[in-house]
């Protein structure tokens, strides 16, 4: 009598699966760039990861950037996205740096105590990225002014918020994605809508290095 | 032979009724070959022992999301074991604590895009209590339960809150045969079965657990006292 119990329950136990919780479309906001005449959607694709990031070792940014990485690594549960810091920038799919943007074309944010932009390099007309992206971020006031290192760290989570592919801003001020951020981290709406982002075929391919 | 037997066997074959397909014979040899290794060879009862094995473990599927199409699995592992089997009394049963060692990467399978991707390694550990027992000769039965310790190699995904451990159920058999009067060559096979979760899944709303199968084949030695 036991032993077909026992049986049973093996079974059972094997053949359970875990329940998925669904994504709806009240949950995440537009991330895809319809404002060029065609959508855009834009992730890394697995086979080039870990995302390759420069920083300057000395730059006064670099914990930020390890601090954006770590927090949107995190919101993915099967590796996604992954970034790793680099020393050579030649070899860099994403450059950072502690200056105003020398492009100027590309997305950016304005804090009272900081500033930062991001350019992906799409080229809609080819339907590519050409590497390495530029992420600037700088501050606008002086290090003494205090809001400073809260301006960067929500400027650099937002601003790799775009190299991960978040094409578009957020309308919701409780988004670290909202165009003028406040929220310091990643919410639970930011979360779902990178991994929506990451569920869906690219229409963006990778050009340059690699 | 005989005269009158070179006048007749001929006739003789022929009557007879023919002989076995000579594969019969050959499978009903192996067969009593494997029957007699089985059951013929001395049983390893109510005796202490220390076992030291190695083999491969093979895991089921750690994560289904049914909603981001996505697989996440541990590749064929390597394995290493230490048991210790103690009689439980006079009769031929023993009470067997075990513990695996068996580490391997960490696959997540995209099945959307058809990818497959390596996320750093992943190390278990089980550590089992099971009861063992004759079934014929020298095979013999365990089933008990115990713990799975889970290590991955970086705080990340679904084990973004670091190791995480669940209790598990493992039944199998083990084959013993004699090399010296106290040492034996011991294969054993086991499957084991576990629920999967951990705190990141149940934080992010993930109902239930995952049904988890583990199969190993081990081959080492025992040391009885």
């Amino acid at each position: 009598m036991r032993r077909p119990l026992l049986g049973m329950l093996l079974v059972v136990a094997a053949c359970g699966t875990i329940g998925s919780p669904l994504i709806t479309s009240g949950e995440v906001y537009e991330f895809r760039d319809v404002e060029r005449g065609d959508t855009i959607v834009f992730h890394w694709p697995r086979a080039d990861l870990p995302v390759r990031i420069w920083v300057a070792s000395d730059s006064p940014i670099r914990s930020y950037v390890e601090t954006a990485i770590a927090r949107w690594q995190a919101a993915f549960l099967y590796g996604e996205f992954r970034a790793t810091l680099v020393t050579d920038s030649t070899i860099a799919d994403v450059i950072v740096r502690n200056t105003p943007s020398d492009i100027g074309n590309g997305l950016n944010r304005r804090a009272p105590q900081c500033a930062g932009e991001t350019d992906p390099n799409i080229n809609p007309a080819t339907n590519t990225a050409r590497l390495p992206m530029h992420v600037f971020m700088y501050a606008v006031v002086s290090d003494a002014i205090p809001g400073l290192a809260s301006c960067y760290a929500v400027t650099m989570t937002h601003e790799f918020g775009h190299v991960l592919g978040l094409l578009v801003h957020s309308p919701s001020l409780g988004d670290v994605m909202f165009a003028d951020p406040r929220f310091d981290g990643i919410s639970e709406r930011d979360r779902l809508t990178a991994i929506t982002l990451y569920s869906i075929a690219p229409t963006i391919t990778l050009t340059g290095r690699r | 032979m005989t005269a009158a037997c070179w006048r007749y066997c001929e006739r003789w074959r022929r009557d007879l009724t023919a002989p076995l397909v000579r594969r019969h014979l050959r499978r009903m040899r192996r067969l009593l070959t494997a029957a007699m290794i089985t059951v013929g060879t001395t049983p390893l009862a109510a005796q202490t022992g220390v076992q030291l094995t190695a083999g491969v473990t093979s895991s089921g599927i750690l994560v289904t999301d049914g909603v981001l199409r996505t697989k996440l699995r541990p590749a064929i592992a390597p394995t290493i074991g230490i048991a210790i089997a103690i009689p439980t009394g006079k009769g031929p049963y023993r009470a067997v604590l075990a513990a695996h060692y068996s580490r391997s990467s960490l696959r997540v399978t995209d099945t959307d895009f058809g990818t497959t991707d390596d996320l750093g390694t992943l190390a278990t550990i089980d550590a089992l209590v099971m009861a063992e027992g004759p079934i014929a000769g020298a095979l013999r039965w365990q089933f008990g339960g115990g713990a799975i310790f889970y290590r991955p190699s970086a705080n990340q995904g679904v084990f973004l809150d670091g190791p995480t451990h669940r209790w598990l159920i493992a039944g199998g058999l083990t084959w013993s045969h004699p090399l010296s009067p106290h040492l034996h060559l011991v294969v054993d096979g086991r499957v084991d079965s576990h629920t999967f979760t951990t705190d990141v899944l149940v934080a992010r709303h993930y109902a239930g657990a995952q049904g988890v199968q583990r199969f190993g084949l081990h081959a080492g030695v025992e040391r009885t006292f």
